[in-house]
């Protein structure tokens, strides 16, 4: 049920794993303020309630008929004692009127930030309030944004019904239109020298030679790429993050005429790559991040994966620190040995992370919602848990699931409390404390009968994130539709007038996309 | 292959204008009242947010992926599978 795994990963981090908040005054739905100030799910009403068994330390390793499986804390509290967590948020600002957004950029040399989305082109910069827009440029759909110089920036835009794809270029103090270039579905971009590297997603890049950058003249066209989504260029050489081929690698060796000199496919595509030591790395969505050797620069190598959970879709690195943008937050991983990154930490942002850039001060991220700077502390290590699910399914004649807790940090991960808020469930773990890059296994075991819909809860010391909990659900739940079970049938008016009926559809594959403007 | 977009949180008219704006070549169907998204989303699917939701509905009219974060590689795997594309 690849399915399952893949929706969960980020839901994982986005279900209400709320911790106990004594600051706050209200406790969420479905929970209750405890006698310590706690918020607590409705029927554990203090950490003294539930005095926690100790941990039968009568096993050695688990077997697979269980019979050698610890029993952890029955309890779902957060720890009172946390390590330090090394990922700080320092900075955050909101940003209203934004529907999407796509990329941002740093421009050092004037410490100003830009994030291209929809429907506007915004720059931002560090002030003593904090995070403040300088600038915002209603553009509408703007895709990718590259620096052209301290005071100029290229905007691509994928085009649409009524104007096809192009790349327009500004001056951005006075915010003037210096050139426009039609480029079929635009979409990452690069200035290097006097060249402006152009991607198209309909699979190609164009070089412009923008030495007048008010008047770029195409030299050169490349077909023979995927659906490229952005391209870094280092040494004579440039990095393609292709959603549909991996990592494409050009030469620059004639920097008019880019040539496509290996393409390397390891766990899927790519939708943004960073170049740093030596090493790429390569934003694979739910895959997480691909770690490329560039030991020959024209034939990259993977050498493996990290996942720091979410759908990682930008990557920026600096200082020894990747960081990445995975649609539900932040993460920031060590990869000074890039044969074993490790995640420093995590944290879920207010609002969809779409793009991360990094300087010496830190991480830059846009959402839809906020734009925020993130800082991390390299000389504190933490612990990170991952839990692979956020929902198990009990089918019908199922009573055994099996949950993975990976420690992806650097510190000892430790499992605190495992508890259920249904009776009839039966939780072991297979250790109780778990190093850095191993997993422990939570065993789920259902004893009950009939429909099951409740919540596993896991007590960690994870310090972005001491509770998670986990839906356990009868699967075949007739009220939901599920994976291979037929599609239930509906009409709807378009609003183009038209009316539709899914069942007339029948032997075309269909694409529903439910979705909101805002 | 067919693609539907469908909104229910938007106002008609906004997501009228909405297709108008983005220039969108496919239909914009209109689910007042969350109507179909209650039959296919009644909350069992583990999401954040109801928005976004990528269905397929494969040849045989049966579902075959559903997902809340944009996963293009995904996406495009399955549909590959549906329309015999290598």
């Amino acid at each position: 049920m690849v399915w399952m795994r893949r929706v969960c990963w980020w839901s994982v981090l986005m279900l209400s794993c709320s911790e106990p908040k004594p600051d706050s005054t209200e406790c969420e739905t479905g929970f209750s303020r405890g006698e310590d100030g706690g918020c607590y799910l409705d029927g554990e009403t203090s950490q003294t309630e539930d005095e926690p068994e100790p941990p039968s330390e009568d096993g050695d390793l688990p077997d697979d008929t269980g019979s050698d499986w610890l029993t952890a804390p029955e309890n779902c509290i957060a720890v009172d004692e946390l390590p330090s967590d090394p990922l700080k948020r320092e900075m955050q600002s909101s940003v209203t009127g934004f529907a999407h957004v796509v990329d941002t950029i740093y421009n050092e040399q004037t410490d100003r930030y830009y994030v291209a989305g929809m429907p506007a082109l915004t720059e931002w910069k560090v002030s003593e309030t904090g995070l403040t827009e300088t600038l915002r440029y209603e553009l509408g759909a703007t895709e990718h944004v590259a620096l052209m110089g301290p005071d100029r920036v290229a905007i691509s835009r994928r085009g649409d019904a009524s104007r096809g794809g192009r790349v327009e270029i500004f001056a951005v103090d006075e915010f003037e239109e210096l050139a426009t270039i039609e480029v079929r579905n635009a979409a990452g971009m690069r200035m290097v020298g006097e060249y402006l590297y152009v991607l198209s997603g309909s699979g190609a890049v164009s070089t412009f030679d923008v030495s007048d950058t008010a008047s770029p003249v195409q030299v050169h066209h490349l077909d023979g790429l995927g659906n490229p989504w952005d391209i870094e260029v280092v040494d004579g050489y440039g990095y393609v993050a292709d959603n549909t081929q991996g990592l494409v690698t050009l030469s620059f060796s004639d920097p008019t005429a880019p040539a496509i000199v290996s393409t390397t496919m390891g766990v899927g595509g790519l939708q943004d790559v960073v170049v740093y030591d030596g090493h790429a790395y390569g934003a694979a969505g739910s895959r997480g991040v691909e770690i490329f050797s560039l030991a020959d620069p024209s034939a990259p190598e993977s050498i493996g994966v990290v996942e720091p959970g979410g759908g990682i879709i930008s990557v920026a690195v600096a200082n020894d620190v990747l960081w990445t943008a995975n649609q539900v937050g932040v993460a920031a991983i060590d990869v000074s040995d890039p044969t074993n990154p490790v995640v420093m930490g995590t944290q879920e942002t207010f609002s969809w992370a779409m793009a991360v850039t990094a300087s010496d001060a830190g991480a830059f991220l846009a959402g839809w919602n906020e734009v925020s700077l993130f800082a991390v502390d390299p000389s504190v290590a933490a612990p990170d848990a991952q839990v692979d699910l956020s929902a198990l399914y009990f089918p019908e004649g199922t009573t055994e699931q099996t949950l993975r807790v990976q420690n992806s940090g650097a510190a000892t991960l430790s499992i605190e409390g495992l508890s259920a808020d249904l009776a009839d469930i039966e939780l072991h773990v297979d250790q109780l404390t778990v190093a850095p890059g191993e997993a422990a296994q939570v065993r789920v075991r259902w004893l009950g009968s009939g429909d099951l819909e409740g919540e596993v809860c896991v007590a960690t010391n994870d310090p972005d994130q001491t509770i998670q909990r986990i839906q356990i659900l009868t699967s075949n739940d007739d009220s939901s539709v599920l994976i291979g079970e037929p599609a239930p049938d509906f009409s709807l008016y378009g609003v183009n007038g038209e009316y539709y009926t899914l069942s007339e559809q029948l032997g075309h594959p269909v694409l529903l996309v439910y979705f909101a403007t805002w | 292959m067919v693609v539907w977009a469908i909104g229910s949180e938007d106002e008609y008219a906004d997501l009228a204008a909405y297709v108008e704006q983005m220039g969108m070549t496919y239909p914009l169907l209109y689910d007042e009242g969350a109507a179909v998204q209650d039959v296919y989303n009644p909350g069992r699917v583990p999401t954040n947010s109801k928005y976004p939701q990528d269905w397929i509905i494969g040849v045989d009219g049966r579902v075959k992926y559903v997902n809340t974060i944009y996963d293009p590689v995904e996406l495009m795997a399955v549909l590959d599978a549906e329309l015999g594309v290598e």
